[in-house]
């Protein structure tokens, strides 16, 4: 069964329709890799998952349970947690302090103390690299670090699944490849189930289980990475012009 | 122990003044009465970035209370707590409205509500209209002014340490985290409204019972003198001149304030207001952490003890 499904959720704001029935499924323990040009709607259907918007219709199902209307905090304490595309850390507060905050909320809500949050919260910023940087205030972390950091707290509310939103834009070549390997880490050894909206081709499709393309609003293909880079129609809205793709598609 | 060390100088040096004379007395009375109102503004304003402008509410309120009950015959002891209680109960209803906006939105709503109490009284003739409750003949013979300043040191004390607990406990770190980012600590799994609520209610029973003791001081209740915004102003400018979000912060903010307050007036009488407001640009511009955040980053070993 999947762990979540989107089932035919519509969104609107205003005049622009921002997801025009979308469905998927994210299945247990996979990397699923959600792509499309910019405006496709993606990071709206994270906002529609996290329930930062509601959508206008369709539902969201979490574990067999309709999450369509349940409040954001219900679903992180559920199971689901997000990182922001440009990081959003708790400015004033320290690097470890961020983590202790879903710590304290997550999952673990009202069965852990602060000291206990504290610790669990170093062992999280173990995992992603930032324990050097615990003590300092998160505001201070460069662009990189802010991505961790958005990853730390993500992971610090124990999540079942945790969806990065876009989290190695920015990041130099080097700094993907550190990344790529502390998601894959995170999946193996805490068993937790990515959603990846992603940019970066050759990043999504060396990670991924799946990929799933939306356009538009619009999903337009779901398989495996090589069946997606094989597909016509992602190629043509990547491109733009068909022409182009069918060449790249040949090569 | 010594990281309280700032607390207990302050605490001390103003009981032994208090024992003086009355004049000082006076004095200290009016800054252990900041103290109460700013710090429990603080738990709301420093921790969760709400500004309430209606704060000075819940004086009136528990002003109110305690006479009503006084009248009746009640202990006036008993009347001041009953305050606080009713104060923080009218917090929850307001709360539950209020808390649901952001930001700024809370803070002109809030504004309304000093005014909206105030004309309520007035226009509804509710406990006397604008005349009031005279207390004078129930109360002179308990009076006391050493009882209702330590009273006031009582409060300001137990408050302090409950800004200390708070500052380190869940409900604190949730609220920080409202402060810095809303929407991401919605999505951190924070209950924004059951923590809003629970801090409003929180700082609203301190000055409730203070109320208590300004209708006490008094012997009057009516609504232009227990019900004022300038309390509310007040009460916001010691926690941004102190330092927000910091326990220490309104408690040498209030002694600041006062002091200087009556500096002023006394050497630059009808020019006071202008030189205080052009000190407190002044100082905001220098310190925009406060007096607390100033001395940290200068002095690095102080900060252990401005917690």
């Amino acid at each position: 069964m999947a762990l979540l499904s989107v089932d035919n959720v519509v969104k609107r704001f205003g005049g622009v329709i921002a997801l025009r029935g979308v469905s998927l499924d994210i299945r247990e323990g996979e990397i699923l890799g959600l792509i499309g040009p910019n405006g496709s709607g993606k990071t709206t259907l994270v906002n529609v998952i996290t329930g930062v918007y509601h959508p206008d219709s369709g539902k969201v199902m979490f574990k067999g349970e309709d999450i369509t209307r349940t409040p954001p905090h219900i679903r992180c304490r559920m199971g689901i947690a997000r990182t922001y595309q440009i990081p959003r850390p708790f400015n004033n507060l320290t690097v470890l302090e961020n983590v202790v905050v879903s710590v304290l909320n997550g999952r673990r809500h009202g069965k852990v103390s602060v000291d206990e949050a504290k610790e669990l919260a170093e062992d999280i910023l173990e995992v992603v690299g930032l324990s050097k940087f615990k003590e300092y205030p998160s505001k201070s972390l460069n662009a990189q670090g802010r991505k961790r950091l958005e990853m730390a707290r993500a992971l610090g509310a124990e999540p079942e699944l945790m969806m990065l939103d876009e989290c190695l834009a920015g990041l130099t070549p080097s700094e993907v490849s550190e990344m790529l390997i502390t998601i894959k880490r995170i999946r193996d050894e805490k068993k937790i189930t990515i959603l990846m909206i992603e940019h970066l081709m050759h990043a999504v499709m060396n990670i991924s289980d799946r990929v799933v393309v939306l356009n538009e609003g619009m999903k337009i293909a779901e398989g495996k990475p090589e069946e997606i880079a094989g597909d016509i129609k992602v190629a043509e809205v990547y491109f733009g012009d068909r022409e182009l793709a069918l060449k790249f598609v040949k090569r | 122990m010594k990281r309280y060390l700032v607390f207990v100088v302050i605490y001390l040096i103003l009981i032994a003044l208090s024992l003086v004379s009355t004049a000082y007395l006076e004095v200290i009375y009016y800054i252990l009465f900041l103290m109460v109102i700013s710090q429990s503004l603080n738990i709301l304003m420093g921790f969760g970035g709400l500004y309430n402008f209606g704060h000075a509410v819940f004086i009136g309120i528990g002003a109110y209370a305690f006479a009503l009950l006084v009248v009746q015959g009640i202990n006036p002891y008993i009347s001041m707590i009953a305050g606080g209680v009713l104060s923080s109960v009218v917090a929850l209803l307001i709360g539950m409205v209020t808390l649901r906006l952001r930001g700024p939105y809370f803070a002109i709503c809030t504004l309304a509500i000093v005014p909206a109490i105030k004309y309520l009284i007035i226009g509804g003739k509710i406990a006397g209209g604008a005349a009031g409750i005279v207390l004078l003949r129930y109360l002179i013979e308990a009076y006391n002014p050493y009882i209702l300043s330590y009273i006031l040191l009582s409060l300001s004390i137990i408050i302090t340490i409950l800004t200390l607990k708070i500052s380190t406990s869940p409900l604190g770190y949730s609220l920080k985290a409202l402060r810095e980012d809303h929407d991401a600590a919605l999505t951190s799994g924070v209950d924004a409204t059951r923590c809003r609520v629970i801090a409003f209610i929180l700082s609203a029973l301190f000055p409730g019972v203070a109320g208590g003791v300004v209708a006490f001081k008094i012997f009057w209740v009516m609504p232009e003198t227990v019900i004022d915004l300038t309390w509310s102003v007040e009460a916001i400018l010691i926690v941004l001149l102190g330092g927000s979000g910091t326990v220490t912060g309104p408690i040498i903010g209030a002694l600041i304030y006062e002091v200087l307050k009556d500096l002023l007036m006394r050497y630059f009488p009808g020019l006071q207001l202008l030189i205080f407001g052009l000190l407190v640009v002044a100082l905001i511009s220098v310190a925009p952490e406060g007096i607390v955040g100033l001395l940290g980053n200068r002095f690095k070993k102080l900060r252990r003890i401005l917690i």
